[in-house]
């Protein structure tokens, strides 16, 4: 495990250093050349979907800043994204192809490190934001508070929780939680998060961690009762919702993050320039009312990218701890 | 109640009728009639595509839009079934059946008029059950959990053994090889991966629409290159006359368009069923209550309006879980529910009273885009025959590379083009052994969904099967199962004593 790591991160520091002697060997490059022609955006999900909207809306106020047309291209399928992720990986590092990623990268390499590891695979670059998850349960439930949720399942052992897959960050916050509050929880694996919510909400099943954006409106309605929230600090759409953190449970952190990554290579000088651009627009005032108000989005990014990448890094030893915890991890 | 439908029914006109939406409408159902009829480009395709473009226009107006594409091309994607045998679009691989047969008979405008008639049927009772139970039919798909899923997907499983031509046998078979194919991918429960030998390209299994254009759609592109003969669809001459069904038809079909809607109706509101297995289910059920099965395959006028009215129903039903509970069933429909969001508007249960306007906006304009597509495809139907005079030799290369285009543009992945070209070759090797493909693909899309409900059922009631019969709609749904093969045992056996005398 420990030597698997290491050689990950000499891959990564590999890469950093080549990406150096590229933009030294290259120098007409980037600064204020970049971008010349139209830039490709990856999408490694469908069109309609968290991902696209988000990637969209920055695609769009790239476009609008430097002048040149950013376009997505949707590239769907394989577990967290891989496969359009690692087309993103296979093109040319000149800046014209990048990309966007999601925490879901992560949790698929936590389980299984084959196939795609975004810190193995990619270059990030900045952290658009995040949304968090909140466990929800089906009013049919006789529990109001967390705490009434922790009596009656100890008195219940197998209560059941749906998730968008085996695997799934709804699924491994479940396992998280049933393991550090000693509960006994049955987890029932969907075909995605809307199949998963459609039982639930019907009371064929007794809860989910879901995703705040699709669970918000069944919160809103009173058709499902939140209990508590995944987010480090308490959610601003809802202050009244306790985190997990405050009932006792300091690890259990589960953020939706979206990032922006592009192929290993790619020069400094348009790293940079991409860095400053996210930061620049993630401050705009109208894209911040929108990441909260659309994407139900806490709006803390991360400009640095070493910072995003040692966040990175320590998402994927907690959910491989949590993966090896289920039975779930392949070598 | 009824004061408040008609006062909604008003407010959905307004905005329906407003210049802007009803361009865009008319733009939309365009868009989705021509996406439909070219084979392959399917609406998914065309929806991602425009959906980009969709982020500069007022909410309304872009949803109307997109949702016009989405409908049209239900209308649209029978014609090329009929004149070509080629499915313009998966849910209408169930036309082929008895569609091409009536165009080989020389009555290509009357199956077409049909199809017409048979569609604005579906579209406008599915648009009118939303608009009077869209609550109460929200409450129905909760219904549905999996027991009911797992019932009704086996019913359907059945339905595709009764709906095989000839041999029981052979039916069977293909059914099996359709579950088996189904398997490959990912185990939903354990994350094992089944029969993809390491490719990431299989891990999420086969796509649907690969399998469909490759069986039924390739498949007739090989045959027409390697069979030599003048087997084709005439149209001795386009005259309005020759368009006009016969009062016999019309006898026949309309009862079949209003069964097929019913089925579905129900169908599009359950996510994940989808309008491909109504068309099926409804063309089964037809067969199933004809008193001589034997006329389907032949040109049975039923057999084409009864798929085309439930693929429509489903199209407009399937608008009740994304917009009243926030469900997407349906790649389409989640492109649709992004729309909404990224304009600020969340689909859900608050959506009728938070956007009256747009919510009934959206269904009135539903009505608009029915009627305009009926306008629209009636006159257009002496041109689709048209087409037939296009030499063989031309249209069926560029119809090979319609089906290939569009079948990558769903994922962009070279891989699908591969298996699209693998099933028109397994298809084209059916066809000439006399093996059903409908049986096939019935098995392929609802054996991996008996499996997943049975099993989710399973942990759910721990172990116990008697939840089956616990639940009523459950209970219901297989009962009407195991009638369904009692039936078919039983009717098999009278024709066989029947037929002994004769031999003897």
């Amino acid at each position: 495990m420990s030597v698997k790591f290491s050689a990950t991160r000499r891959g990564v520091i590999c890469g950093g250093a080549s990406a150096g002697l590229l933009s030294l060997a290259l120098p007409a490059l980037g600064q204020t050349a970049w971008p010349e022609r139209e830039v490709k955006v990856i999408v490694p999900f469908a069109a309609g979907g968290g991902t696209d909207l988000v990637s969209r809306l920055f695609a769009q106020k790239l476009s609008d800043r430097l002048g040149k047309p950013f376009f997505v291209e949707n590239m769907a399928g394989g577990t967290g994204g891989s496969i359009g992720s690692r087309e993103l990986a296979r093109s040319t590092p000149n800046g014209y192809t990048i990309g966007s990623g999601t925490s879901s990268g992560i949790v698929a390499a936590a389980i299984d490190p084959g196939p795609y590891n975004p810190l193995r695979d990619l270059e990030p670059i900045s952290r658009y934001g995040a949304t968090t998850i909140v466990l929800v349960v089906s009013p049919s439930m006789p529990v109001r508070t967390f705490a009434e949720f922790v009596a009656y399942a100890k008195t219940k052992p197998g209560l059941t929780y749906a998730s968008s897959g085996i695997g799934s960050a709804n699924h491994l916050t479940g396992v998280m939680l049933a393991k550090q509050a000693g509960l006994e929880l049955t987890h029932v694996p969907y075909k995605g998060e809307g199949a998963a919510i459609t039982d639930v909400l019907s009371g064929t099943v007794d809860m989910i961690f879901v995703s705040l954006p699709l669970g918000r409106v069944h919160m809103e309605s009173a058709a499902l009762r939140p209990l508590a929230i995944t987010s480090a600090q308490r959610f601003p759409m809802f202050p009244d919702l306790p985190t997990f953190v405050e009932l006792g449970f300091a690890d259990l952190i589960v953020e939706a993050w979206y990032g922006l990554y592009v192929p290993k290579g790619t020069p400094d000088a348009i790293r940079d320039k991409l860095v400053a651009e996210i930061s620049a627009i993630r401050r705009d005032e109208a894209v911040l009312k929108q990441l909260i108000e659309q994407f139900t989005f806490d709006a803390r990014g991360q400009d640095d990218p070493e910072k995003f990448r040692a966040y990175m890094e320590a998402e994927l030893a907690r959910f491989r701890a949590a993966a090896l915890a289920a039975g779930l991890a392949k070598s | 109640m009824s004061g408040d439908l008609t006062s909604n029914i008003l407010l959905g006109l307004q905005t329906a009728l407003q210049p802007d939406n009803l361009w865009f409408c008319f733009l939309g159902v365009l868009l989705g009639t021509i996406i439909g009829v070219v084979p392959g480009i399917g609406a998914l395709t065309a929806i991602a595509m425009l959906f980009p473009i969709t982020l500069h226009l007022q909410p309304t107006s872009a949803i109307i839009m997109l949702a016009g594409i989405f409908y049209g091309s239900s209308y649209g994607g029978s014609t090329a079934s009929i004149l070509l045998n080629v499915p313009g679009d998966p849910n209408a691989a169930a036309t082929c059946l008895d569609g091409y047969p009536m165009a080989r008979q020389g009555r290509a405008g009357v199956a077409l008029t049909l199809v017409a008639g048979g569609s604005f049927i579906g579209g406008s009772v599915g648009i009118l059950l939303m608009m009077a139970f869209s609550p109460l039919l929200a409450s129905l798909a909760l219904k549905f959990g999996p027991p009911e899923y797992f019932a009704l997907m086996t019913l359907g499983l059945l339905a595709a053994a009764i709906i095989s031509e000839g041999s029981m046998v052979k039916g069977l078979a293909m059914v099996l090889l359709g579950i088996f194919l189904g398997t490959i991918g990912t185990d939903v429960y354990t994350g094992i991966e089944r029969f993809t030998f390491g490719s990431p390209s299989l891990t999420d299994g086969i796509s649907m629409v690969a399998v469909t254009m490759g069986l039924f759609g390739i498949s007739e592109v090989y045959a027409t290159a390697t069979d030599r003969a003048e087997n084709v669809a005439r149209q001795s001459k386009i005259t309005f006359r020759s368009m006009l069904p016969t009062w016999d038809d019309i006898r026949r079909a309309a009862p079949a368009a209003l069964r097929g809607t019913g089925v579905g109706a129900i169908l599009g509101i359950l996510p994940g069923a989808g309008s491909t297995i109504a068309a099926f289910m409804s063309y089964s059920l037809e067969k199933r209550l004809s008193k001589d099965p034997s006329r389907f395959g032949r040109g049975a006028v039923e057999g084409v309006t009864a798929p085309e009215a439930a693929n429509n129903a489903a199209d407009q039903t399937a608008f009740i879980p994304t917009l009243t509970l926030g469900i997407p069933g349906k790649p389409t429909m989640a492109i649709i529910m992004g729309a909404l969001m990224i304009h600020g508007i969340q689909p859900g249960p608050l959506m009728l009273t938070q956007k009256p306007d747009l919510f009934w906006g959206l269904v009135m304009s539903f009505w608009v885009g029915n009627l305009l597509l009926l306008v629209l495809n009636l006159p257009l139907i002496g041109i689709w025959i048209r087409l037939l005079t296009i030499p063989y030799k031309l249209l069926f290369p560029a119809i090979l590379v319609f089906i290939c285009l569009g079948v990558y543009s769903v994922n962009r992945n070279p891989f699908e083009v591969w298996t699209v070209l693998a099933f028109g070759g397994l298809g084209y090797v059916m066809r000439l052994y006399g093996f059903p493909i409908a049986a096939l693909l019935l098995g392929f899309v609802l054996g991996p969904m008996v499996e997943e409900n049975f099993r989710r059922t399973m942990i759910i009631a721990r172990g116990s099967p008697a939840i089956f019969i616990e639940r009523p709609l459950s209970a219901a749904i297989l009962v009407l199962a195991v009638l369904a093969v009692g039936i078919a045992v039983f009717s098999g056996l009278k024709r066989r004593r029947a037929a002994f005398p004769v031999a003897e």
